[in-house]
């Protein structure tokens, strides 16, 4: 608003640049896509996965895997299914990799993964598809569960086409962004959704982000020193004694703080973290605690 | 070289003391002068700009534009003039980190090379940069060792899926014709074992062309650029053969088979603009009526021992000429019709996407000339010259004079362009140019800009699906 005369200014973006590059009073300056640490795991300012769920119009996929989850009516025969292909283009793969003892490359299977399968991670296994915005495109499903096997098994495109365990359904493809501009459509990731899931810091989850993705913005590893014998010292960000000991977080260890300490006084007990050591308590909050 | 920055530039009316880009009714009797004082250089931030009576911002950093209206075009020219730009600006959420910073691009990956395969040319253009083909040298053709040496240096540098393009100049490179040839299979064979994707551009001065040639190419699929300075009495003039004798009527004759072959192929023309042959309306008329896949225009600043070159008076006329020649663009646009005006179908597109950098051109970063001898250079320009030397293909690119070219050669160390709103879309100029005559033609720049602005604003609003093309399209520009 100008601060004039509180009629909205009027700035409108007119190129792409001007769209991608755009961040609206009261956003962060991590708040666009360059600036972001967004990653798909799930994401600190962005999940980019929930967007993908519902690119194909009439089925939910599950963000990380190709289970169908959801289905409008004229598509509810689809939901438990696996989508393997789209466009003659597979979505899941194989893993292979060193074996365990280091000697061989092999199919990396486990019980999650008996058939070593899992499924690409949706910007990859769509890239292709985004080019057929607004067209049917061909979705091989599987037909039906095998007998005996569990829903949430995977199992590759070969044994499928096998078990002769294939339909094939043409699903049209939503516009991932609004045509002719850089915004992203609403009517296919409506407000809300690429940040629905996330574990960002400031959202209100300090801590369950187990990987501690995150460490560019909250950094997990404080108060490093390297001792002249090369030892690296430190500690973790959430131990209660700064003893330059590095406690390892297993969730029940009371040297730390614990997830409800974490909720109700994070500002008294985190610190602002500067050039990686914590900040003097000196330094005062910039607001003042609320009182509930 | 990039669109934005090489060509060149255009116009609008006045009113009310504030340029109003209106498109030219009559372009005949546009001031050029109203639309070099509408751009000239106010704030290094951004460029304020009216467009039939609407306002727009165009904020340098990012090279973004904006509608906005006249209360904040107000706020914003009342910062600029107070130091308080920046807070406005944050408060406008246009603040953050620059886009473009100090830093020069380093070791930069090689994705084009322009082979000199013919030091020689069978014209005598008074103008030639090259010294009649030869860039100051005895006369040579580049061995077909060192084309194939070339060839293997860009294609087995670039990664899987990549692409490259390998250009033939000269000197008139068509003198050289057998090295074109097993240099261009000998880049395909190599690139689809390695999975890499070859574009070829030919840039020939049209005289030797065979309609064997023109086969060639379209199996190819070449880029050809034709040298042509306009119809036949000013190309003549321009570009005679080395008797004196003009050499129109043989290039149109040579290359009319190809511009009726053209599919895989794009038949391009491009002339270089002189105080001599300042009637571009005609010669763009001309050239399109003739099939040419589209046309540029490229004023001449820095010719051979000076002649031929434009001053300021005639870069204001031509200034006045690309003006007319974009009003007629505009107008083919709103009405459906293919107009391949190359200098400013190409500023749209950059326009729309917002396209900046700190140079102007790739020249001595991914884009690198190579001599007859093997010596690589800046760009096709810099052949034998010290100023642009990079390395050779024996020894491999000099990473120092690279890197430090790329550090002295950023636009945030050059002047006036430090200053300049239109430095991330004109890159300061090009090097050759610059480096031999200096920075001439920025009234010319800055105008052309404007002009590239406004009509956009216009297209953008009245045809905005003509600016959905593919990005990614090689030549996006000439679909109609
Ligand atoms: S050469 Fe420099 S000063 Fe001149 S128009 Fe280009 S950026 Fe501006
Ligand atoms: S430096 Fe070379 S490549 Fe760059 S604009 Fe000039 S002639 Fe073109």
């Amino acid at each position: 608003m100008s601060d004039q005369n509180k009629r909205p200014t009027v700035l409108d973006p007119r190129n792409l640049s001007a769209q991608l590059h755009y961040r609206p009073a009261g956003n962060p300056p991590p708040a666009t896509l360059d600036t972001t640490i967004g990653n798909t795991c799930p994401g600190l300012e962005f999940d980019f996965r929930a967007a993908w769920r519902t690119l194909l119009t009439g089925i939910t996929l599950l963000e990380h895997d190709n289970l169908v989850i959801a289905a409008e009516p004229a598509y509810a025969a689809l939901k438990g299914r696996r989508l393997l292909r789209v466009d003659g283009k597979p979505v899941i793969t194989k893993v292979i990799g060193p074996s365990t003892d280091l000697t061989t490359t092999e199919l990396l299977t486990s019980e999650d993964y008996p058939e070593g399968v899992i499924t690409m991670e949706w910007s990859n296994g769509f890239t292709d598809v985004l080019r057929k915005v607004g067209q049917p495109v061909a979705c091989e499903f599987t037909a039906c569960p095998r007998p005996n096997q569990p829903e949430d098994e995977r199992i590759s495109y070969e044994q499928a086409v096998k078990d002769k365990n294939i339909q094939t359904i043409r699903l049209q493809v939503r516009p991932f962004f609004t045509k002719d501009t850089a915004a992203i459509e609403p009517a296919t990731v409506p407000a809300g959704v690429m940040t629905q899931g996330l574990c960002s810091p400031w959202q209100n989850d300090y801590r369950e982000c187990v990987c501690y993705y995150w460490a560019s913005s909250r950094p997990d590893f404080v108060n490093v020193d390297v001792t002249p014998t090369g030892e690296v010292r430190g500690d973790n960000w959430m131990q209660r004694d700064r003893s330059g000991q590095y406690v390892i977080d297993n969730y029940t260890d009371s040297r730390m703080i614990t997830y409800d300490e974490l909720f109700q006084k994070w500002e008294e007990l985190l610190k602002f973290q500067l050039a990686g050591r914590d900040a003097p308590d000196s330094i005062p909050l910039p607001f003042p605690k609320d009182p509930a | 070289m990039t669109a934005l920055s090489r060509p060149l530039m255009r116009q609008d009316a006045f009113r009310d003391g504030r340029a109003d880009t209106g498109m030219p009714e009559r372009p005949g009797i546009i001031d050029a002068a109203a639309l070099v004082a509408a751009s000239a250089p106010r704030s290094d931030a951004l460029h304020l700009l009216s467009v039939d009576g609407g306002d727009h911002l165009l904020l340098v950093d990012g090279s973004r534009l904006f509608r906005i209206d006249a209360d904040l075009r107000g706020r914003l020219e009342r910062a600029t003039a107070n130091g308080a730009l920046s807070d406005l600006l944050d408060e406008l959420g246009l603040g953050g980190p620059p886009l473009i910073n100090d830093q020069p691009v380093v070791d930069p990956p090689l994705h084009a090379l322009s082979l000199a395969v013919s030091q020689a040319c069978n014209l005598g253009c008074g103008y030639c940069y090259a010294g009649q083909g030869s860039f100051g040298k005895p006369p040579r053709k580049m061995p077909l060792d060192t084309a194939l040496a070339a060839v293997e240096r860009l294609v087995n540098g670039a990664p899987e899926g990549g692409r490259v393009t390998l250009a033939f100049m000269g000197g008139e490179p068509l003198v050289n014709r057998p090295v074109i040839q097993a240099a261009t299979r000998y880049a395909q064979e190599l690139a689809s074992l390695r999975g890499v994707r070859v574009n070829h551009s030919i840039t020939t001065n049209g005289t030797l062309v065979t309609p064997e040639d023109g086969d060639f190419f379209e199996e190819f699929g070449f880029a050809v650029t034709i040298s042509l300075d306009g119809p036949a009495d000013q190309h003549d003039r321009l570009r005679p053969f080395k008797d004196g004798r003009g050499s129109f009527d043989r290039i149109m004759a040579n290359i009319a088979p190809l511009l009726k072959q053209q599919r895989r192929m794009q038949v391009s023309a491009r002339v270089t603009v002189t105080p001599d042959n300042l009637d571009l309306p005609a010669t763009l008329d001309r050239f399109i009526a003739d099939g040419f896949h589209s046309v540029g225009f490229s004023p001449l600043l820095h010719g051979s021992a000076g002649r031929n070159e434009m001053d300021r008076g005639a870069l204001l006329v031509m200034l006045d000429q690309m003006v007319a020649c974009g009003a007629a663009f505009e107008r083919a646009v709103l009405e459906g019709r293919r107009y391949p005006f190359a200098n400013l179908v190409n500023a749209l597109r950059e326009i729309h996407r917002g396209t900046h950098r700190p140079y102007p051109c790739g020249a001595g970063a991914g884009y690198l000339g190579v001599s007859a001898d093997g010596d690589l250079s800046a760009c096709h320009r810099f052949v034998e010259d010290e100023s642009g030397a990079m390395g050779s293909l024996s020894a491999g690119i000099d990473a120092v004079r690279q890197n430090g070219w790329l550090h002295d050669r950023h636009v945030h160390r050059q002047e006036p362009c430090r200053s300049c709103w239109a430095r991330y879309m004109c890159g300061g100029g090009c090097h050759h140019e610059v480096i031999g005559s200096g920075r001439l033609s920025c009234e010319y720049v800055r105008g052309w800009l404007h002009y590239c602005l406004s009509a956009y604003l216009r297209l953008s609003d009245a045809r905005p699906g003509w600016f959905a093309g593919a990005p990614t399209d090689p030549n996006p520009a000439m679909v109609p």
